[in-house]
Formats: structure tokens, C-alpha cells, sequence
């Protein structure tokens, strides 16, 4: 069997056509401008405040066209999975810095505004104060656990970190809520026997 | 995912679902920011994390320029003053103003390669005279008439021109002035000639003692001053001298009361030193 020369030619088309490709600064923009509510809705389930919500998202876009400019390429679909990524990585780092700097504090503004809490039942508001109370890795953890769905080596991966510390993570976490759960259960009881 | 019995697994799940959708409406009635604002937004606000990021750093940097700049002004003094007596770096400042002084009237003369001294033994009265700078000639006039021959011995020396700036201090003691009217109050006398940094020492015998002349840079001095010290009894006029200036003038001093006096004479011609014995 001989090879026609245009069949290779075609072929080697056909392979460069299917290959993804990276994603320019132009696609980067483009997806700040139009999904840019969807990234700051899931940054502030990560952080208790909107402006720090906002910041993480900002900062989430900036890092990625910086890794862009340094010729590094990101598949454009992988851009939204390496946004997410990116956001959850700064709010654990914003809070590795907050808590290095614990003489510096910043007025925060609560993610979930008074009104947005009443849309929940009691029971949910209970749990969305007791996740406020967590710290951003274990908050992160939880909302990548019961949020996004991830399995716990995918987190392990995704924060890289090992899987004993998302486990450590976890339980902590899971611990520390039960105990704000209880804690505002036993609160809401005494008021209503008030 | 419920490994340790987490009963909260569902609501959690529920609320965070609905606290996402909350959010979503929420950010649906704000728009994103512009990207070039926020670009420069976030500039601002990473030049601000840096600054408190690294206050510590700043901080710390500032305390280790002040411990570096005290330390490198303490070493300055040190190497550049003598900060342990303060009376005398007064004295000196003047004096060393006053040599400047006098170095704008005359100009001190280079010093030929070899210098020799010359001893007469058995006078009365020995004269050593220095000329030019740095050679020590040692001449005698015979006050009385003496009983055997005196011998004259010669020691040359390596003064070289860079000597020629010297000063001349005493110290140790005298042992010479064995005049009959007088009594030894010094066994033995160094006299040190204070060049360039240089330590040189001259010696000769006067009549069996050992008489030295000997460059000096006095350490407690700073770099560039050195101390004439009266072993005896300098006048005060001037009792340093800067390397950089000859010291002109006659330095005096008793060195066997009253038996010999010794006279030390700068001038801009030449050192003279007379070693007279009443």
C-alpha cells in the first residue's frame, strides 16, 4: 500500500484541527466581562465578605492573564476550572496573610446580607452563620466537598495539599460546624423561651 | 463522605446551593468592574498588601541601618579621634591648627637617605645637632679638659625622605647625667621621632649609656596626629604635631636637673638636639 502524499497532508490537518488551543488575553477579557457574576457568586460562599469576594475575583483574572503573558498556555476549556482553582487558592493565601498579620484588621462586610439570610429557613441560616465561622481552608474544603462535589484526592490536588491534610481538613471542619449548629440551636431555644 | 457521621451533610449541601444562588442574584444587579480600573485597582492594592506584608521587613531594615550607622560613627571617632581623653584630642585639635599655621610660613625640607650620629664621649657638654632633617650630627665643645680621649661613634641610620616629617618625643629615663652638681633623676631617654606611621629607632651611646632616637606613632593618637609626650619637661608649646607637619620650634626639657638639659630644636632647617651638661 502506498502513501498518497496529500493524505498525510490532510491528516496532519485533520490532527491540527482537533488540537485545543490556548486561550489570549483577548479570551480572558471576554470572559471577565461575561461570566464574571458566576465567579464572584462562588467566591462569596467561599469568603464572609463581598468586597473580598470581589477582590479574589479580580485577582483570580489578573494571575491568570500574568500566566498567559508568561507564555504559559491554558486550554480555553479549562479556563473556567482554572479560575475556580484560582480563586479558592487565594482566599486560603488571602487568609494565610490575614492570619500572619492578626494586628491588622479589616472592617469585612458579611457575604450573605440580612435580607438574602431571611430568603433561608431557620435551619439554613443557622448553617450558613456556622460555615461563616470556619476558616477559609476548611471553608474551602466544605464548599468544594458539598458544593462543587469534589472527591477528597481531587482536592487533595486541587489545594496541593496531601489527603490526609484534606481529611484533617475536613473533620475540623465538620466538627467545628456541629458545634456552631448546636451552639445556635441552643441560642434560638433560649429566645423563644424568653 | 459522612466518615465521621456528619448529620448536617444535606442542609449544608442545601444551603450552600442556595446561598450560591442568593449570590448570584445579588451580583446580578452590579456590573464588573472595568478591566484596565480594575488592573489598576489591584496594583494599588498589592503595593498596599506589600507595604503591610513587609512592615516588619521595613522595620526591621530601619532598626539595621541606625545600629549600622552608630556603629560605623563609633568606629569613625575611634579611628579618627582620640575619644578616651578628651582633654588631650582639645589640645591636640589646637595644636594641630596651630602646626597648620605654621606650615603655611615655612615649608618643611626632605630628608637625605642616611642619617648619622655621632657620639663625643667624655665632655662635659655634648651638643648633638640634627641638620638637615633627619640626619643627627652630634657635635662636643669641650667646657672643661678631659682626662682621656673621647670616642665618636656613628650611627647610621635609614631615614628616609618620607621621615622627614618628624616630631620628637621622650620617654623611659636618663641615666647620662652623671654631672658632678647634679643628680640622675632619669637613667635612661628614647627619643622618638614620630614620622609617617613608621617606627624607627635611632640609637647611639653617650658616654657608655645607651641614647635612642627612634620614630613613634603613638596608638592612642588618631590616624594622622602624633603625640609628642614630655618624659620630662616639654613646654607646652606644641605638644603635638601632625604627621603631616613638621613641628618647628625648641622643645626643652630637664632630664637631670640640673645637671643636663637637653634641648630639641625643629626648624624648618633641621632638627638640633643638644644634650648639655652643667
Amino acid at each position: 500500500m502506498s502513501l498518497n502524499p496529500e493524505d498525510i497532508t490532510l491528516r496532519s490537518t485533520n490532527i491540527l484541527t482537533v488540537m485545543p488551543t490556548g486561550v489570549d488575553e483577548s479570551d480572558i477579557h471576554k470572559e471577565y466581562s461575561e461570566n464574571y457574576r458566576k465567579y464572584l457568586a462562588y467566591a462569596r460562599i467561599l469568603t464572609p465578605s463581598v468586597m473580598g469576594a470581589e477582590d479574589l475575583v479580580q485577582q483570580a483574572f489578573l494571575n491568570v492573564v500574568k500566566h498567559v503573558r508568561n507564555n504559559n498556555v491554558i486550554v480555553a476549556d479549562a479556563l473556567s476550572g482554572y479560575l475556580m482553582k484560582s480563586i479558592r487558592n487565594i482566599s486560603i493565601s488571602n487568609h494565610r496573610k490575614s492570619s500572619k498579620q492578626s494586628n491588622i484588621h479589616s472592617v469585612e462586610d458579611s457575604s450573605i446580607s440580612p435580607e438574602s439570610l431571611h430568603l433561608l429557613s431557620i435551619e439554613k441560616q443557622t448553617v450558613a452563620n456556622a460555615l461563616i465561622e470556619l476558616s477559609a481552608t476548611q471553608r474551602t474544603v466544605m464548599v468544594m466537598t458539598y458544593f462543587d462535589g469534589f472527591k477528597i484526592s481531587e482536592i487533595a490536588q486541587e489545594l496541593s495539599i496531601s489527603v490526609s491534610a484534606v481529611k484533617t481538613h475536613l473533620q475540623r471542619a465538620r466538627k467545628n460546624m456541629s458545634k456552631a449548629i448546636e451552639a445556635n440551636r441552643l441560642e434560638e431555644t433560649r429566645k423563644e423561651s424568653l | 463522605m459522612n466518615e465521621d457521621n456528619f448529620e448536617h451533610d444535606e442542609i449544608l449541601s442545601e444551603t450552600l446551593k442556595d446561598l450560591h444562588k442568593i449570590a448570584l442574584e445579588d451580583s446580578s444587579q452590579s456590573q464588573p468592574m472595568e478591566w484596565n480600573q480594575m488592573e489598576n485597582k489591584k496594583a494599588i492594592v498589592l503595593t498596599q498588601g506589600n507595604i503591610r506584608t513587609n512592615r516588619f521587613k521595613y522595620i526591621s531594615a530601619a532598626a539595621s541601618i541606625v545600629v549600622i550607622a552608630t556603629i560605623g560613627s563609633l568606629l569613625f571617632f575611634a579611628l579618627n579621634n582620640d575619644s578616651s581623653n578628651s582633654g588631650v584630642i582639645s589640645t591636640a585639635e589646637k595644636n594641630k591648627k596651630k602646626n597648620i599655621n605654621q606650615t603655611t610660613t615655612t615649608s618643611p625640607q626632605t630628608v637625605p637617605n642616611d642619617t648619622s650620629v655621632t657620639t663625643v664621649e667624655g665632655q662635659k657638654t655634648t651638643t648633638t645637632t640634627v641638620k638637615p632633617i633627619g640626619s643627627i650630627t652630634t657635635t662636643s665643645k669641650t667646657s672643661q679638659p678631659q682626662s682621656t680621649a673621647p670616642s665618636v661613634t656613628t650611627i647610621p641610620t635609614t631615614t628616609s625622605p618620607e621621615y622627614s616629617q618628624i616630631a620628637i618625643q621622650t620617654s623611659g629615663n636618663f641615666s647620662y647625667c652623671t654631672s658632678p652638681g647634679g643628680t640622675p633623676t632619669v637613667t635612661n631617654i628614647q627619643w622618638n621621632t614620630m614620622t609617617l606611621g613608621a617606627t624607627k629607632l635611632l640609637t647611639w651611646t653617650v658616654n657608655g649609656d645607651t641614647m635612642q632616637l627612634q620614630t613613634y606613632a603613638d596608638s592612642r593618637a588618631p590616624r594622622g596626629m602624633y603625640v609628642i609626650n614630655s618624659g620630662g619637661s616639654f613646654p607646652d608649646n606644641p605638644p603635638y604635631v601632625n604627621d603631616r607637619y613638621v613641628q618647628y620650634g625648641t622643645i626643652t626639657t630637664t632630664i637631670c636637673t640640673p645637671a643636663a638639659k637637653l634641648i630639641v630644636n625643629s626648624n624648618s632647617t633641621g632638627y638640633e638636639i643638644t644634650m648639655t651638661e652643667y
